[in-house]
């Protein structure tokens, strides 16, 4: 109980230096602690249509945080580390995309595609559960949003309001000037908004024509 | 009419049931991949270290042969140290005291080797008169070393050894020369005594036994003995009456 105590009440670099020293459930301590952001930020950057390749990537992260154990030193939080390491291959992962043609297909037909969160959809059960559905509908309608987002202007988002980091802490993750990253940022929200608006009428605009 | 969305509304509205966690199989294998890992890695270490210990235990008994090997070769060199040391002084020793007796020695032997033709008269004399058998080989043996000591320089150190022995080789001589002193000793005596009977017919017969006796007249009998030779009791040799005739003829 008390080894459980310390190991909660401990910091993420403790730990991880602890993990290094062949503590299993330090390991396992920071891995519950950073399992949930790290994958809804994975998920976010590669989108819903590629769920499978997020988790792969996932792994990939956590595997790359166990082989370099004995080499992690303290230089900085634990969070950016491995939150460089996630970008790092989300970036290695967007150029392959980009390599195939495949990511601007998923940007291209992202706007086309008639999953559950298209507006078509959602306006149909407006009837029964209005207002519930309604803030159904914005929040798939936001994250749908989000995955269209360009990726620069993505992962500075996600790593602002997802992970929860500072602007400067999502300038070292990501190593751009700090005015990038707010640029970057800005448009985000800027191109979020256009978005949510653009769906947000379309569904008024498809309840009316039901109506 | 739209709803305008600020920043806050959108990114409230994006946290919201923003909870997906990854499937448990995923995290089971992570964790399994995690405790692996320590596991093979303490493994090792235990090979390591159990390595260590056989690798550890080895050089110990290397150590301890060589130790031994070792104090078997130290003992030998000691040993030989040793006998070189006990050895070695009788071949160093020896050669300064030759030195040095050479050194010391010869110029005392040179002149007595010089004066050895001077006293060899003497000796002659006195091995005629010896009484005592031990004395005359003594005196031999030293007259011959000192004789042999010119011709043996370098061999100083075998004209020495008579003296090592404790002999002295200037006694003979003196003795030489105490000797008529020793045979007058009695007729001496006898005069103290005032005797002089017996002192005048115990040095006319010492005289008749050895003429030669007349040079050797100590002064004390000088005056009996002038007696004697007026009265006619003794007869001088002719040498000695001619040398006294030209002292007297001087006078």
């Amino acid at each position: 109980m008390t080894q459980i105590a310390q190991l909660q009440s401990d910091t993420d670099e403790a730990l991880m230096l602890s993990y290094g020293k062949g503590c299993q459930a330090a390991f396992a301590e920071l891995y519950g602690r950073h399992k949930g952001p790290i994958y809804r930020y994975v998920c976010r950057q590669l989108g819903a249509k590629h769920q499978a390749k997020a988790q792969e990537l996932f792994q990939e992260i956590w595997l790359r945080v166990i082989d370099n154990r004995a080499s992690y030193t303290v230089e900085a939080k634990f969070s950016t580390w491995l939150y460089r390491i996630a970008h790092n291959l989300l970036i290695d992962e967007h150029r392959k995309h980009t390599a195939r043609g495949e990511h601007l297909a998923l940007v291209d037909e992202a706007p086309n595609n008639n999953d559950s969160a298209s507006p078509e959809v959602l306006s149909s059960n407006q009837d029964n559960q209005e207002s519930e559905l309604h803030n159904d509908f914005l929040q798939r309608a936001i994250k749908h949003c989000v995955e269209l987002l360009v990726p620069q202007q993505r992962d500075a988002f996600l790593l602002r309001h997802e992970a929860g980091f500072s602007a400067s802490q999502v300038c070292e993750i990501v190593e751009a000037k700090p005015e990038t990253v707010k640029t970057r940022l800005r448009y985000a929200m800027s191109q979020l908004r256009d978005c949510l608006h653009s769906k947000v009428d379309a569904s008024e605009t498809g309840g009316a024509r039901q109506a | 009419m739209s709803k305008q969305f600020s920043d806050d509304d959108l990114i409230k509205l994006y946290q919201q049931n923003n909870d997906a966690m990854p499937p448990k199989h995923i995290d089971d294998a992570i964790l399994a991949r995690a405790a692996d890992v320590v596991n093979g890695e303490n493994k090792i270490f235990d090979k390591k270290v159990s390595g260590n210990k056989d690798l550890e235990s080895k050089a110990r008994a290397q150590k301890a042969t060589k130790t031994s090997n070792r104090w078997w070769q130290y003992s030998g060199l000691a040993a030989a140290i040793v006998a070189v040391a006990v050895l070695a002084p009788w071949q160093y020793y020896q050669d300064p005291i030759l030195v040095s007796v050479e050194s010391a020695e010869v110029p005392a032997a040179m002149p007595k080797a010089k004066q050895a033709p001077e006293s060899a008269p003497q000796i002659e004399r006195v091995e005629i008169l010896a009484e005592d058998e031990q004395m005359e080989r003594i005196e031999v043996t030293g007259a011959r070393l000192e004789r042999a000591a010119p011709e043996q320089k370098a061999r100083a150190v075998q004209a020495v050894s008579p003296v090592m022995y404790g002999i002295n080789l200037s006694e003979p001589n003196n003795e030489l020369s105490a000797k008529p002193n020793g045979m007058f000793k009695e007729i001496l005596a006898k005069l103290e005594n005032k005797d002089e009977a017996g002192a005048q017919s115990a040095l006319i017969k010492l005289l008749k036994e050895k003429p030669e006796y007349h040079d050797d007249i100590p002064e004390p009998l000088e005056d009996l003995y002038q007696a004697l030779v007026k009265n006619g009791k003794i007869e001088r040799p002719d040498t000695l009456s001619k040398s006294d005739d030209k002292l007297k003829d001087k006078n």
